[in-house]
């Protein structure tokens, strides 16, 4: 489904932040990406989105076959491609509601269909927000406008459930969340998770891993993958921590 | 306060006062910003004075009190005297002054005791004539003036003047500037806090492209002797593509040390961080824009009384970024 070799990537004055990264996910498997601060999982995450800080210089990444590269951002959110972000950003004056909408319709004019009919879409928001525990003053507020950590968390989850993506990449989804929130976000994960489709979890604390059980864990470190394993990975890092894998 | 304080003609010189002690540490003042001309400006700063001294003196309408809701109609009076009356709720709605000609007109508009006035006021112009506009609020004591202008297209130039008369007089000013192409877009604002505790706000928002102009020169002035008064200026100026200009002179004359004030000032593009926000939601580049053009827009006209008019003119002026 995702298929990365030997990705790398620069910043504009040419330091290299990712140096030759390679990831194969197929459909109904979830992943957990691990490691230090600074270690390049951001950027994995920025740079298949296509963020305009970076500049992929080598290697490859394939989404369902096709070449990511080859499309803008936007292209690449409507083949199915979704970042849930690490820190979204405030967009004040921007309902969420008529964001999500228009993100919805992007997605459907992409693939030749319709507009959401405004029922259609109000059950859809309805069903999700539900499922998410989140009451309908989130989508009549600004996008993430005054939300703290852990909601915002909860509405890039929220836009991953109406945008129904293939492959989803949630950076640190778990970071700043509550106990209570976590697990409600969890069981959106693993709801949404059907399989056809895969799962990228990047995060520090086995509590989410607790929830969402990964198929594999892989520990980034200086831009590259330097252990791959399974879920039992995740507890020895939990006790280890990174300082053995790093030297 | 008499009609003949009203009438009466200020002198039409904008040389700024000297700047005693500003309170406010951060003031980002663009000091080598010469007074914005309007193009031949020199010509029409003598027939202006004579036209609106003229105007003031033969051409005033007799007094207008707003029964509820006035639109003005500038058709056979270039300056006109209205009063919103004490104790009630009322809106001005000022059409917008396109013309094949120059263009000169003011109001004098006495906001009685404990009133609340909304004035409305698009500008939305087609041709590059200029269109000069003066407005001077006279803001009696508990009375509130809620004042929406949208300038867009032409050459315009919006003078507008708050005198806080009476204590508790509030003022709040929102002007959203939209141009393009070589259209020019001039704002002079002075709040004259004249009273204790009067309080003014000011979100001024514009939108540039091409070679536009847009120039605003804000004072806020707030005198020794009066005391907890409150005043904000925000300016933001968003600018799109081209090389659009924006000069902006904001300047806090306040002479205590017992008020409230703040004043904030962005020159900038759009976020590239809020557009890939969007791009990743798969959004394309135009949409995206749009979105974030019309999200500024919007914060001009947002938290204000709800009125038909101001909703269309949203709807309306939205629809065209
Ligand atoms: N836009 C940027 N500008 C400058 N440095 C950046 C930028 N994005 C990432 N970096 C740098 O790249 C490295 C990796 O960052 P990041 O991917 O965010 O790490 P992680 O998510 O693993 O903590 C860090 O050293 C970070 O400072
Ligand atoms: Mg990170």
């Amino acid at each position: 489904m995702l298929n990365i070799e030997d990705l790398q990537c620069s910043l504009e004055d040419g330091t290299q932040i990712l140096k030759g990264l390679s990831l194969q996910v197929k459909p109904g498997e979830t992943h957990a990406i691990m490691g230090p601060n600074g270690s390049g999982k951001s950027t994995l995450a920025r740079v298949l989105a296509g963020h305009p800080a970076f500049t992929v210089t080598g290697g490859k990444a394939e989404l369902a076959g096709e070449n990511l590269f080859d499309f803008e951002t936007s292209e690449r959110a409507n083949k199915g491609l979704f970042v849930g972000f690490q820190h979204p950003i405030e967009i004040p004056g921007v309902k969420n509601a008529d964001f999500i909408r228009l993100a919805v319709d992007s997605k459907r004019a992409f693939l030749g269909q319709e507009k959401i009919e405004d029922e259609e879409f109000q059950e859809l928001l309805d069903k999700n927000l539900n499922m998410l525990q989140m009451g309908k003053s989130y989508v009549e507020r600004g996008l993430n406008e005054g939300f703290s950590g852990g909601e915002k968390k909860r509405n890039e989850i929220l836009q991953m459930a109406m945008l129904d993506p293939k492959v989803a990449i949630l950076d640190e989804t778990d970071s700043g969340v509550d106990i209570d929130a976590l697990r409600i976000i969890s069981e959106g994960i693993n709801t949404l998770m059907t399989p056809h489709k895969s799962i990228i979890l990047i995060t520090h604390y086995q509590r989410l891993l607790d929830l969402v059980k990964p198929d594999f864990v892989h520990v980034l470190s200086q831009g590259k993958i330097v252990k791959s394993g399974g879920s039992e990975l995740a507890l020895e890092l939990e006790t280890k921590g990174y300082d053995w894998l790093v030297k | 306060m008499r009609l003949k304080d009203l009438t009466k003609i200020e002198s039409w010189n904008y040389v700024p006062l000297t700047i005693k002690k500003t309170v406010q540490a951060e003031l980002s003042l663009k000091e080598d910003i010469s007074c914005p001309l309007i193009p031949h400006w020199d010509e029409y700063w003598e027939s202006e004075k004579d036209f609106s001294a003229l105007a003031a003196v033969n051409n005033s309408s007799p007094l207008m009190n707003i029964n509820d809701e006035l639109v003005v109609d500038f058709s056979h009076k270039t300056h006109q005297v209205i009063i919103a009356p004490a104790n009630k709720k009322s809106t001005l709605i000022i059409p917008s002054q396109d013309a094949k000609n120059f263009g000169n007109k003011r109001l004098d508009i006495l906001v009685e005791e404990n009133s609340e006035l909304l004035v409305i006021h698009p500008s939305i112009l087609e041709f590059e004539l200029p269109q000069l506009m003066h407005l001077h609020f006279y803001v009696q004591k508990q009375a509130q003036v809620e004042y929406v202008g949208v300038n867009m297209g032409g050459v315009q130039r919006l003078n507008l003047r708050a005198y806080m008369q009476g204590e508790n007089s509030n003022f709040n000013l929102r002007h959203l500037g939209v141009n393009r192409k070589t259209e020019q877009n001039h704002l002079f604002v002075a709040m004259e806090h004249e009273s204790p505790r009067s309080t003014s706000n000011q979100l001024i928002r514009t939108l540039q492209e091409n070679k536009s102009l847009f120039s605003c020169d804000n004072i806020v002035h707030i005198p020794k002797n009066i005391t907890d008064c409150e005043a904000h200026q925000t300016i933001n100026s968003l600018l799109l593509s081209g090389s659009p200009k924006s000069m902006t002179k904001p300047t806090m004359l306040i002479y205590n040390e017992q008020v409230q004030a703040s004043h904030g000032n962005t020159i900038g593009s759009l976020d590239p961080e809020m557009l890939f926000y969007l791009l990743s939601r798969g959004m394309d580049l135009d949409s995206a824009r749009k979105t974030l053009m019309r999200a500024f827009a919007h914060e001009v006209f947002m938290n204000l009384p709800y009125h038909k008019v101001l909703k269309s003119l949203e709807t309306q002026v939205l629809e065209r970024l």
